[in-house]
């Protein structure tokens, strides 16, 4: 396959001092393709001004487009803690493809359904975009199998001489692997509302498009997701200050798991957590 | 000669060809890349030159300054086909160089083909995203040299 016929690089993307190899940078430049498609979509976002279940066409590919940016550069980032061999290892070589070939096919999808102003998610429509949900929901698995692999693999052969960043990035992928999972399937058998329909749920928070007057799971979804960020975080910050690595890591693990939860049932129970 | 329909199906047909090879094919062999890079945009450049040539000067009203005058000069099919076989020459020759820049800061080939696809649908679309994207690459510094006994 000619995709290995290429490791003779000589730039890297963004953090110019991470280690340069074949995974990390796939992995850094699916996170900057993401990044760019960002300011590329920005033009179409702000001119068109057709809407798609109460929001502008483009803001779901930009939410995406921000959010799976941010995946894979925090998935680049903490794999540098485990051996460049281990990196590149059948494991995590095979399921980075994986999920960058979910991702591309997730992004092609979005963009040209928001380019049509119809549904991605949700669309029933026809028999292709029954489909291509059902694949989209495999697709979110195999972008999160990757980060769960991650924390398999550093807890494993990582460098244990950071607690709190071995700690946290175990924690903070596994969890967000099996929340994120769990929250993602509920709100997809069921709908991103409780109690409104699709078309929309009247006073939102701004960009984030989240209802303010019935039960929405996607905050819920949202912080759970983001436990892959905050909890290697605070367990770097953890390390560098001298404080408990573990009580921290723990701590803000345990803090965020729970607003989700707290989150999750709230939104099950129709009510907005930011009510108007 | 060949129709307008005729003409405009085999220029679609070569530029095809010429995105194929760019998005699936390897590039080790400098000879198939100048396929694409080189020798179909040049064939489509030749039959934009006879068509602009023949016509860009015959249509009443026909000219570059205003919208109006590109409207004209496009109401004429001829130009209407000439136009279309200019973006198919140059969209084919940006995803060329795109290609090979994109290799040279080692974009993986899985990355470079939906920036491809976008730039054979929307041109400008994907050299943006390229452009974009290759501003974010910065150059690795050399290894340091083992400079044990190094006097300067």
């Amino acid at each position: 396959m000619s995709a290995f016929s290429q490791d003779k690089p000589r730039y890297l993307a963004l953090v110019p001092s991470l280690d340069d190899d074949h995974v990390t940078r796939l992995n850094l430049t699916l996170s900057i393709f993401m990044f760019v498609s960002f300011l590329v979509f920005t033009p179409a976002w702000l001119l068109d001004t057709r809407l798609l279940d109460s929001a502008a066409v483009w803001t779901k590919p930009q939410k995406f487009n921000i959010s799976l940016g941010l995946h894979f550069l925090t998935l680049a980032l903490l794999m540098q803690l485990v051996p460049r061999d281990v990196r590149n290892g059948p494991i995590l070589l095979i399921l980075s493809y994986l999920a960058a070939i979910a991702l591309l096919l997730e992004y092609v999808w979005v963009a040209v359904q928001a380019g049509q102003a119809k549904r991605s998610h949700y669309n029933f429509d026809s028999q292709f975009e029954a489909l291509m949900y059902a694949a989209m929901g495999l697709g979110a698995f195999l972008l999160m199998t990757i980060a769960l692999a991650l924390a398999v693999q550093i807890w494993r052969k990582g460098d244990r001489s950071r607690t709190g960043l071995w700690l946290g990035s175990i924690i903070g992928l596994a969890a967000a692997f099996f929340s994120t999972l769990y929250f993602g399937f509920e709100m997809s058998s069921t709908s991103r509302y409780v109690g409104a329909p699709l078309e929309g749920g009247g006073e939102t928070v701004p960009f984030f498009g989240w209802s303010r007057e019935y039960g929405d799971l996607r905050p819920a979804h949202f912080v759970s997701l983001h436990l892959m960020q905050t909890v290697p975080l605070a367990g770097w910050l953890a390390d560098r200050q001298g404080w408990n690595a573990k009580l921290v890591v723990g701590g803000v693990a345990a803090v965020q798991l729970g607003l989700a939860t707290a989150l999750f049932f709230q939104a099950r129970a129709g009510q907005p957590f930011w009510p108007v | 000669m060949p129709d307008n329909a005729q003409l405009f199906g085999y220029a679609g047909q070569a530029a095809m060809l010429g995105w194929l090879v760019l998005i699936f094919l390897p590039r080790r062999w400098p000879l198939l890349t100048a396929i694409p890079r080189y020798a179909i945009p040049f064939g489509l450049s030749l039959l934009y030159a006879g068509l602009a040539m023949a016509h860009f000067f015959t249509v009443e009203g026909g000219g570059y300054s205003s919208l109006e005058q590109v409207r004209a000069l496009l109401g004429k099919e001829e130009m209407l086909l000439a136009g279309w076989v200019h973006y198919l020459a140059f969209d084919l020759f940006i995803g060329g160089w795109i290609a090979v820049e994109a290799d040279k800061v080692g974009i993986n080939r899985l990355i470079q083909a939906p920036i491809l696809i976008a730039t054979f649908m929307f041109g400008p679309v994907g050299l943006a995203i390229f452009l974009a994207m290759r501003a974010g690459y910065f150059r690795k510094s050399e290894p340091e040299p083992a400079i044990v006994g190094a006097t300067t």
